[in-house]
């Protein structure tokens, strides 16, 4: 059976792997904030929540408008 | 899935789509909340079979109207655990992970708050795996995986994530 050895790495190396990884997550969370809030202030984002708030009542949780 | 029966009702929630798989909901208090699957194939290594069903799970708040930090609210919860198990539906080799944001350091409180939520909705059906990335600077961040209990890679797939967590092959 063949074996594939993996490259033993260098705790430096281990980090900089890790540090790449949360610096990419980072920016990946804040372009996601971003989208969200510029989606939110659309039309058809409000018609979504006015929807959302007319099924809320009907269960008899009302979210006030303004 | 979800059994028991919450104390609390679950808000309305509404799936907005897009390639972050979006859900959105409102509460009685007008925080607007995003939550959110992000495929996250950079989580293993890219040639790892696990790559495609992994998706990062978080909640973003759009729209708060208090602008301060949003109360307790009982009907969150159920609200959330709704949501993920509406994801799992559809894909039940779906690989979750959780990173709690470490920027104003509050990243405990998360995890706990966090924890509170998969109380809700892991039954007998969702395990979970916590660990943390540990950035250079000494930042903690704390790292759930979630996966179907039934899920039959789940060995292997922990074992790749403790790898990722302490550097071996996280996203390059």
């Amino acid at each position: 059976m063949e074996t594939i050895e993996k490259k033993q790495l260098t705790p430096e190396e281990r980090q900089a792997n890790v540090d790449r990884f949360i610096k990419r997550w980072k920016e990946s969370r804040e372009e996601s904030r971003r989208e969200a809030e510029e989606r939110f202030k659309t039309p058809e984002h409000q018609a979504v929540l006015k929807e959302l708030r007319k099924r809320n009542a009907e269960k008899g949780i009302f979210i006030p408008e303004v | 899935m979800q059994k028991k029966e919450f104390s609390s009702p679950k808000y309305e929630y509404s799936f907005v789509g897009g390639e972050k798989n979006t859900f959105s909901f409102q509460t009685i208090n007008r925080f607007t909340y995003d939550v959110t699957f992000k495929p996250t194939p950079y989580l293993f290594d890219e040639g790892s079979v696990y790559s495609h069903y992994t998706y990062e799970f978080s909640i973003i708040l759009v729209s708060n109207t208090l602008e301060q930090n949003p109360p307790f609210d009982p009907k969150i919860p159920p609200t959330i655990a709704a949501i993920f198990t509406d994801f799992y539906e559809n894909a039940v080799d779906t690989i979750t992970i959780y990173i709690c944001d470490s920027s104003d350091g509050r990243q405990m409180t998360r995890r706990r708050k966090f924890d509170k939520w998969f109380d809700y909705f892991k039954g007998e059906s969702f395990i979970k795996i916590d660990a943390k990335f540990k950035e250079s600077d000494g930042t903690q961040y704390p790292v759930s995986l979630i996966i179907k209990e039934s899920n039959p890679f789940r060995t292997q797939i922990f074992d790749e994530f403790l790898n990722v967590v302490s550097g071996y092959n996280a996203g390059k």
